[in-house]
C-alpha cells in the first residue's frame, strides 16, 4: 500500500488539513520502532488505497530538540511514496527552510500552502509557479479550515505517487538551517510580496485587553470559570442520565438475568466488572466535553497566552506557563487535565506537571468537602474553610513542582508561538473531543475495572461484616488515629480510591444514615479539628482510580505512577498529622 | 544591546545570539536568526516572558534568554513597519 506522510511545522494546521483529507476518521496505533502513537488513516486516492500519517509538528529536519525526535526517526525509517509538507502561508519567511532542507535531501515532496485565504487577507502575494519551479515539486494553496484548493491537492498528490517509486530518506544528510536561511530570503523576496506597512490587525487589539497586566488574570480566572461551568452544566445531566442507564440496567436486567448464579460471581459481575464499566462510562461526558473546549481554546489562540501571563510565576516552580493551566483544569477533573499535559512536549516537564495535577481540588472531592463543611461548621465559617482547602491545594501542587523539579529539569527549548485568534472549526473541536473519550476509553477501561473489582472484594470477603477492609482499616488504625481519622472513616477512605464520589455514599452506608442525618452523625463523631484533617487527608491522598489510570497511560510509567501514589499516601498523612496534632497542641 | 533592554515597539536588527543549540535552533526555526529584525510588543508580567515579533510570527521568549541575544535599533524605527529581512 502506497503511504505519505504529513509534515509541518506546529500551528500550521497540518491536523485539520489531516481531517480534512481523511474525514477524520483516524486512527492512533503504535509504530514499529517507535514509543508513541501516530495517527492514521486509509483513504482511496485515485482508485488505490494510500495510507495517511499526520505526523507531530517538527521545526527543523536536522538536529533538533527532544520533541521532534519522533517524526525524525519516522521519515528515517519509512520508506514513502510522498511527503505532504504544510507550510503556513503567512509565515513562508520563516518556513521555506523545511522546504529547501527535502528538496536536498531528494524527498518525493508536495507543498500545500495552508490558511491561503488568511495570507489573501494579509494582502500577501504569492508566485506559486516560481516557487513551484524553484522547488521542484507542486505547490498549491489551500484552505484546510474551509476546504478550499483541498480537492485539487489530492489530484496532485495522486499524480504524483503515481509516477514515483516509494522512497526513503535520510535525514543524516539533511542540510543544517542555517545554511539555509539566506536562500530561503532569497527564495522570499522573490516570490512573496507583502505590503509593508500593516495596521494592527484584530490580534493585535484583542491582546491588549486578554494580556493586560490588570485585567488579563481575572479575564483568565473567568474563562477557566466558564469552562467549567459549560463542562458541568452540559456533563453533569448526561452523566446523571448515563447513572440512571446504568441503574435500570443493574436493578432490572443485570441482577434478575444473574440471580441463579453463584453469589461470588453475580457480585463480582455486577458490583464488580459492572460498577467499574459505569465509572469509565460516567467520565465518557466530562472527557468529551472538556475536550471540546479545550479545543476551543487551543485553537482560538487563547491556550498559548494564556501560558505567557502565568509563566512568570511557573518558571520560578520549574514549570512553564502551561503546567497552570493544565493545574487550573485539574479543577474541574484530574483525568482530563492529566490528559491535557500532552501539550508540554518535553517529557520531563511533562512529567512533574503531571505529579502535581493530582493535588487539584476536583468537582468530586469538592462534594465531599461541601457537604462536611455544612455539617461541621457554622454557616459563617464553612466558605472560608473550603477557600482554605482550595488554597492549601494549590500550595501543595506547586510545593511538591518546587520539591521535585530538580529532578524534572525540562530540557525543552522555552518558546511558544502566539498564533494568530482564529475562529475555531467545529468539526475539529468534535473530533478532538471524540478522540479524547474514545482514547480513555481503551487504555484506562481495564485499569479501572480492575480497581473497582478489587474494592468489592475487599469490601465482600471473607464476609461483609468483617471483610477485608475491616480488617486492613483495623490494621491502619495506629497508623490513623494519631491524624484523627476514626475506623469508619478510614473505610470511607478506601472507597475513595475508585471515585471520590463514593465517599459520601460510602459513609452513609457504614453509617446507615443519609443526608441530613448523616450530617448530624457526622458532627457527633467529629469535631471541626478532626473534620479537616479528614478533608486534608482526601484532598491530598489518591484522587481516584481514574486519575491514576490516566497518569499510567500518560506517562506511560509504572515507576512514575507508583511513585505518585506512594507519595501522595505519605503527603496526606505527613500533612494531616501536623494539623490535627498542632491544632490538639494549640488546645482546639 | 540585549532584547530584554530594548524598547517595546521598536523595531531592531539581531547582531548575535549565545543561547544553547536546542533554544538556538528552536528560536531560528520561528525566524529569530542574526540578520533578521525584530520587535518586542509585550513584556509579561512578574518577570514573565516578552511577547515578541519576527516577521509575521509572534512568540514568546523568557527575559533570561532575551538577555543572550544582542541587538541594534534600526535607525528609522517604526512600530508600524514590518520588515523583512532580505
Amino acid at each position: 500500500m502506497k503511504r505519505v506522510a504529513l509534515v509541518g511545522m506546529p500551528n500550521t494546521g497540518k491536523s485539520t488539513l489531516f481531517n480534512r483529507i481523511t474525514g477524520g476518521m483516524a486512527r492512533t496505533a503504535n509504530w514499529p520502532g517507535l514509543t508513541v502513537e501516530l495517527a492514521s488513516s486509509r483513504i482511496l486516492l485515485g482508485g488505490a488505497m494510500v495510507q495517511m500519517v499526520d505526523l507531530p509538528g517538527i521545526y527543523d529536519l536536522s538536529g533538533g530538540a527532544e520533541d521532534e525526535r519522533i517524526t525524525q526517526e519516522f521519515l528515517n525509517k519509512t520508506e514513502l511514496d510522498a511527503i505532504l509538507l504544510v507550510l503556513n502561508a503567512t509565515q513562508l519567511d520563516r518556513q521555506l527552510v523545511l522546504a529547501l532542507q527535502l528538496k536536498a535531501l531528494g524527498a518525493p515532496l508536495i507543498i500545500a500552502l495552508n490558511m491561503s485565504d488568511e495570507a489573501k487577507q494579509a494582502g500577501v502575494q504569492i508566485n506559486l509557479e516560481g516557487l513551484a519551479a524553484e522547488l521542484a515539486c507542486p505547490v498549491l494553496k489551500i484552505s484546510a479550515k474551509h476546504g478550499q484548493g483541498v480537492p485539487d491537492l489530492k489530484e496532485a498528490l495522486n499524480r504524483l505517487i503515481s509516477q514515483q517509486a516509494p522512497k526513503q530518506i535520510s535525514l543524516a544528510h539533511a542540510p543544517a538551517s542555517n545554511t539555509l536561511h539566506q536562500d530561503e530570503a532569497r527564495l522570499y523576496s522573490r516570490f512573496i510580496q507583502r505590503p509593508a506597512v500593516l495596521p494592527p490587525g484584530p490580534t493585535a487589539m484583542l491582546d491588549r485587553w486578554i494580556l493586560h497586566p490588570l485585567l488579563g488574570l481575572p479575564l483568565f480566572v473567568l474563562m477557566m470559570f466558564c469552562l467549567f461551568q459549560l463542562t458541568y452544566a452540559i456533563g453533569v445531566p448526561l452523566q446523571d442520565l448515563a447513572n440512571e442507564g446504568l441503574d435500570w440496567l443493574k436493578a432490572d436486567v443485570l441482577t434478575p438475568a444473574t440471580a441463579s448464579w453463584p453469589p461470588f460471581w453475580t457480585g463480582f459481575l455486577v458490583n464488580g466488572v459492572f460498577d467499574g464499566l459505569g465509572t469509565v462510562l460516567t467520565f465518557i461526558p466530562i472527557i468529551f466535553l472538556f475536550f471540546c473546549l479545550m479545543a476551543i481554546i487551543e485553537d482560538s489562540g487563547y491556550f498559548s497566552r494564556a501560558a505567557f501571563m502565568m509563566d512568570g510565576l511557573m518558571a520560578r516552580l520549574g514549570m512553564d506557563g502551561r503546567g497552570f493551566v493544565m493545574l487550573m483544569m485539574g479543577f474541574g477533573c484530574n483525568v482530563p487535565a492529566l490528559m491535557g499535559t500532552r501539550v508540554i512536549r518535553d517529557r520531563k516537564a511533562r512529567l512533574l506537571t503531571m505529579l502535581a495535577i493530582p493535588f487539584s481540588l476536583c468537582s468530586a472531592r469538592l462534594q465531599i468537602f461541601l457537604f462536611l463543611t455544612g455539617a461541621l461548621f457554622s454557616p459563617l465559617q464553612a466558605p472560608w474553610v473550603l477557600l482554605s482547602l482550595y488554597f492549601a491545594s494549590i500550595f501543595i501542587s506547586m510545593g511538591t513542582a518546587l520539591l521535585l523539579r530538580g529532578r524534572f529539569k525540562s530540557t525543552e527549548p522555552f518558546t511558544l508561538e502566539l498564533p494568530p485568534y482564529r475562529f475555531p472549526v467545529l468539526r475539529q473541536i468534535f473530533l478532538r473531543g471524540w478522540g479524547e473519550a474514545a482514547g480513555f476509553v481503551r487504555l484506562a477501561t481495564t485499569m479501572i475495572v480492575i480497581g473497582v473489582v478489587l474494592v468489592w472484594l475487599l469490601s465482600n470477603y471473607p464476609n461483609p461484616q468483617h471483610s477485608y477492609s475491616t480488617m486492613i482499616a483495623g490494621f491502619f488504625q495506629p497508623v490513623l488515629s494519631p491524624i484523627g481519622i476514626q475506623a469508619e472513616l478510614s473505610i470511607a477512605l478506601m472507597f475513595g480510591f475508585v471515585a471520590k464520589e463514593v465517599v459520601l455514599g460510602a459513609l452513609a452506608v457504614i453509617a446507615g444514615q443519609d443526608g441530613p442525618a448523616l450530617a448530624h452523625h457526622l458532627s457527633i463523631v467529629l469535631d471541626p479539628v478532626s473534620a479537616y484533617s479528614f478533608m486534608l487527608f482526601s484532598l491530598t491522598y489518591v484522587p481516584c482510580v481514574s486519575t491514576i489510570a490516566a497518569m499510567r497511560k500518560e506517562s506511560n510509567s509504572v515507576a512514575l505512577t507508583t511513585f505518585s501514589v506512594v507519595y501522595s499516601l505519605l503527603l496526606a498523612w505527613v500533612l494531616s498529622f501536623i494539623f490535627y496534632q498542632g491544632a490538639r497542641a494549640l488546645g482546639f | 544591546m540585549t532584547l530584554a533592554d530594548l524598547p517595546l515597539n521598536t523595531l531592531a536588527r539581531i547582531l548575535s545570539t549565545q543561547l544553547d543549540a536546542d533554544l538556538c535552533q528552536r528560536l531560528a526555526a520561528l525566524g529569530l536568526h542574526v540578520q533578521r529584525d525584530i520587535e518586542v510588543i509585550r513584556r509579561g508580567m512578574l518577570g514573565g516572558p516578552l511577547q515578541l515579533r519576527v516577521g509575521s510570527t509572534e512568540f514568546m521568549l523568557r527575559r533570561n534568554d532575551a538577555k543572550q541575544i544582542m541587538v541594534d535599533i534600526l535607525p528609522q524605527a517604526d512600530s508600524c513597519l514590518i520588515a523583512v529581512a532580505a
